[in-house]
């Protein structure tokens, strides 16, 4: 997991409410994208494909 | 995040062994270039971060932290080479040590080593931007919108948020392809479906009508609706299926006649112009071969950017600054737009053929399942390798590779076919014509059959689509959200700093720009950067602003992006020799902005002007007592702080040797040294010089102010009737005029070593009483006590006292206003 910089997390937080107050977006989703990006650090593309569908389908 | 409490480098760099203690206040280090001041900030830089820039970063070439890290004479004993800094944590509020060696950067003793101290390296390790230096200062201020764009997001961090943008926007991609491939599967299995069903279009009521034909045929109730779980053949029996081995005559027939079709006929134009349009771009890409590399090493770079996580290359593990070979690798992505174009409208005419080749892959596929059917089982195992090879070429062109070395593929050789395939296409058709034509019953059995089959796979075929449909479309409602949330905050924050940035640079010009105001503009992958000249419109802060101006923009702009980095825990930077040209009444207004606007951050400031150091003293930024002169550096010693004892004992080694020159330079620096301590102690008054003070201009008003304070102070001692008080003035007095009139007899002496360079013809014994002298004299100036100089207090307003360290001198310098004119003794 990377330490993320104050700047970095404030984009990353702001984009999740933009995710959630957004009714047509899958709110599940949401929820594994905030996970991936705040809660573990995750911010390569595998895992934020596996955040987005909940399965891995970029190779 | 830190203060820093003492830095100790051992056999680091230039210094062989050196100790320095901020003791967590500003800290500053003078002395000429080449004393060993930037050894100090690499110390301090590899204590934190286990890299040093200047050997590792842009520019450095050949050089490496492992093999130039140590002191010179301990380059094949780099674990001996240690820097150890002790740093006060104010979030913890406890002291933590850090100390790492060359020989193994990354591995660090750390005191306490428990998960808090951890957590403050780390954070520290992501913060290398702590250390500004004047090369520093020129990306912000001097560079292309785009080289500043990078230089401020590494500062900000903001690679991470373009990083996450670019996979957002790959995943978004990556879906739509699938999307764009999946569709055409599924006109592909539309196309097989209306073969089997014998119907033009894939309407309701025309299949209905179709297959209801056939469900009379074998008295099944006719179907009157079709929704996704209809089945055609409802109704038939459990295992009134086509028969393994039979083989349906009329879907045969219609089979082979299409691929009869397909290998026999010209080419589809759309495939023509596609295979046409392949050969153009490579013939492009063959014409300019940087454009064809850069192509090849596209994805090599993409991986390569997600791979960078320590400060060296994923590949080969050369040492490199993380953040510069990221910008690198960006950079050389960024030239491959042009060819990325290329590369897009190359895929997109690959997958036309691919798409022709798989739909021939399972006309194909049928065909081998005909032949098995039949009995001609080598004939079967041909068209079963044929059909392989046509689905293998969408795998076999997804690399620029590939595709190059496919030409002949393309170019009308998709089809891949054989003299044996046609032989084996016309023997099968002939059997199936032999085939009995089956009775009315059978064929509207097999028709059922046949025809759910296919709806079954056109069915999956449609789920897959949406899969990706959906996929790609929330990808692309998380790239418009992550788009606008990112916008957003860097707009914020570019608005922030540029607020502060426009604040800071109105404190340090505050006589002549009280109005300045800068200008930040972002723009995708760009920042420009504009300031006010004089209310006469916004510029570029290089068209008509001093070189001393941009180094205080540069300063402004470092300080307003820390603050917004790091926030409260901006609590120390490093300023390696910046600002040198900025004049002497901005310095003073800088020193007033660091004191005033980051009273809680450290400053550990390098200078080689004395002036500069004089500045920060008398503004109190830093205190006497926090600074460190470095005097000179030998390979031997490394950096040199003046010490008194070291230097009269330097100087007469010099003198045994016979080494005239190099005592009289000696003699000559450490005077230039001792008078501008004297004069700060002893509050002299000299004439304003812009150019700075020179010996000549100090000594002499030196020795005049502390001549005149024993004369106060013997003045005062008489009016408070203190008698042996002013004796020991007196005798104090007596001995420092006799000193100074020595020290005059002998200057001719010092100034023809120093100005005229005769020194040649001086020996030991003619310049011996010319460092004798100097050390009398100056050694009245001190206590015989504590050995400590004389200082005038207090620092402002009308002297008082003229005292020591220790006390023992304590000489008032007030006199008795009841006794004034009547009581001397």
């Amino acid at each position: 997991m990377r330490a993320q910089s104050k700047v970095v997390l404030t984009v990353f937080e702001d984009f999740i409410t933009k995710l959630r107050s957004d009714d047509k977006f899958d709110q599940a989703a949401a929820d594994r994208i905030s996970a991936a990006l705040i809660e573990k650090g995750e911010t390569d593309q595998a895992a934020l494909a596996q955040a987005l569908f909940a399965e891995d389908v970029i190779e | 995040m830190i203060y820093i409490e003492s830095v100790t480098l051992q056999h680091f760099r230039g210094a062989k062994s050196l100790n320095l203690k901020p003791e967590r206040k500003n800290f500053a280090v003078g002395g000429n270039n080449g004393t060993g001041k930037s050894g100090v900030v690499d110390g301090v830089e590899f204590a934190l971060t286990g890299n040093i820039t200047r050997l590792t970063g842009k520019g450095a070439g050949s050089l490496s932290l492992k093999t130039h890290g140590p002191h010179v004479d301990m380059r094949d004993q780099p674990e001996k080479a240690a820097v150890i800094l002790v740093a006060f944590v104010p979030s913890l509020k406890k002291t933590i040590t850090i100390e790492r060696r060359i020989h193994a950067p990354k591995e660090v003793v750390l005191t306490p080593n428990d998960s808090d101290a951890q957590a403050v390296l780390a954070k520290l390790g992501n913060h290398p931007e702590f250390a500004l230096s004047r090369r520093e200062i020129l990306k912000y201020i001097l560079t292309e919108p785009s080289e500043r764009s990078k230089a401020v997001q590494a500062l900000l961090k903001l690679d991470e948020v373009d990083r996450v943008r670019a996979s957002f926007q790959s995943i978004s991609n990556s879906c739509k392809s699938e999307t764009k491939k999946q569709d055409l599967e599924t006109q592909r299995a539309k196309g097989r479906l209306l073969e089997a069903l014998g119907i033009e279009e894939l309407k309701t009521d025309l299949i209905l009508e179709s297959v209801n034909e056939r469900r009379k045929t074998l008295n099944l109730i006719p179907l009157v609706d079709m929704n996704k779980d209809t089945s055609l053949k409802d109704g038939l029996a459990s295992g009134a299926g086509v028969p393994k081995s039979k083989v349906v005559k009329s879907v045969a027939l219609v089979d082979l006649a299409n691929i009869k079709n397909a290998i026999e006929t010209p080419e589809p134009e759309a495939i023509l112009s596609a295979v046409q349009r392949i050969s153009e771009i490579y013939a492009e890409l063959q014409a300019h071969p940087a454009m064809l590399r850069n192509l090849k090493q596209r994805s090599f770079l993409k991986s390569g950017l997600d791979l960078i996580s320590e400060d060296e290359c994923p590949l080969c593990e050369v040492e490199w600054d993380a953040a510069e070979l990221r910008d690198r690798l960006k950079q050389k992505l960024a030239e491959a737009v042009t060819t990325e174009k290329l590369k897009t409208e190359l895929d997109s005419k690959v997958l036309v053929i691919c798409d022709a080749s798989l739909a021939l892959a399972e006309l194909v596929r049928a065909a081998a399942g005909y032949s098995k059917q039949l009995d001609a089982k080598e004939d079967a195992a041909a068209l079963a390798k044929w059909e392989t090879s046509l689905r293998s070429l969408e795998a076999t062109l997804t690399s620029l590779d590939n595709i190059v070395s496919n030409q002949k593929l393309l170019a009308g050789g998709w089809r891949q076919v054989s003299a044996d395939t046609t032989g084996i296409i016309r023997s099968l058709k002939e059997k199936c014509d032999a085939l009995p034509d089956a009775s009315k019953e059978d064929e509207a059995r097999d028709y059922l059959v046949l025809a759910q089959e296919r709806l079954e796979v056109y069915r999956k075929a449609l789920r897959q689509h949406k899969m990706w449909k959906d996929r790609a479309d929330l990808a692309a409602q998380a790239v418009v959200h992550y788009g606008a949330a990112s916008n957003g905050v860097l707009g914020t924050i570019y608005e922030e700093v540029q607020k502060d940035f426009t604040r800071y640079y109105q404190i340090i010009n505050q006589d002549d720009e009280a109005n300045f105001k800068g200008r930040l503009s972002p723009s995708t992958g760009k920042l420009g950067f504009e300031v006010d000249f004089y209310g006469r419109g916004f510029q570029h802060p290089a068209a008509y602003h001093s070189e001393g101006h941009q180094d205080g923009m540069g300063l402004c702009l470092y300080l307003a992006l820390m603050k917004r980095v790091l926030g409260n825990e901006f609590t120390f930077a490093v300023l390696d020799d910046v600002l040198t040209s900025v004049d002497a009444g901005h310095r003073k207004e800088v020193c007033k902005l660091l004191k005033t606007e980051f009273s809680t951050t450290q400053f550990l400031i390098t200078t080689h002007e004395e002036v500069w150091l004089q500045h920060m003293i008398t503004s109190k930024l830093v205190t006497n007592k926090a600074v460190v002169r470095f005097r000179k550096w030998t390979v031997d010693d490394g950096p040199m702080v003046w010490d008194q004892k070291e230097v009269w004992s330097e100087i007469a080694d010099d003198l045994d040797q016979g080494n005239v020159p190099s005592a009289s330079h000696s003699l000559r620096r450490y005077l230039e040294y001792i008078a501008h301590e004297l004069s700060d102690k002893l509050r002299v008054t000299v004439e304003y010089r812009s150019s700075g003070y020179e010996l000549g201009d100090l000594l002499p008003a030196v020795t005049s102010r502390l001549g005149f304070y024993f004369t106060r102070a013997k003045e005062a001692a008489q009016s408070w009737k203190q008698t042996t008080q002013f004796e020991r003035i007196r005798g104090m007095h007596d001995n420092f005029k006799r000193k100074l009139e020595q020290s005059q007899v002998e200057q001719w002496a010092i100034n023809k070593t120093v100005h005229y360079n005769q020194w040649a013809q001086l020996q030991k014994q003619d310049f011996q009483p010319v460092v004798d002298s100097f050390k009398d004299l100056l050694s009245c100036f001190k206590c015989a006590g504590c050995d400590c100089y004389f200082y005038v207090s207090p620092m402002k307003g009308p002297a008082e006292i003229l005292r020591c360290d220790c006390g023992d001198a304590n000489f008032n310098l007030k006199n008795n206003p009841d006794a004034a004119g009547s009581s001397r003794l």
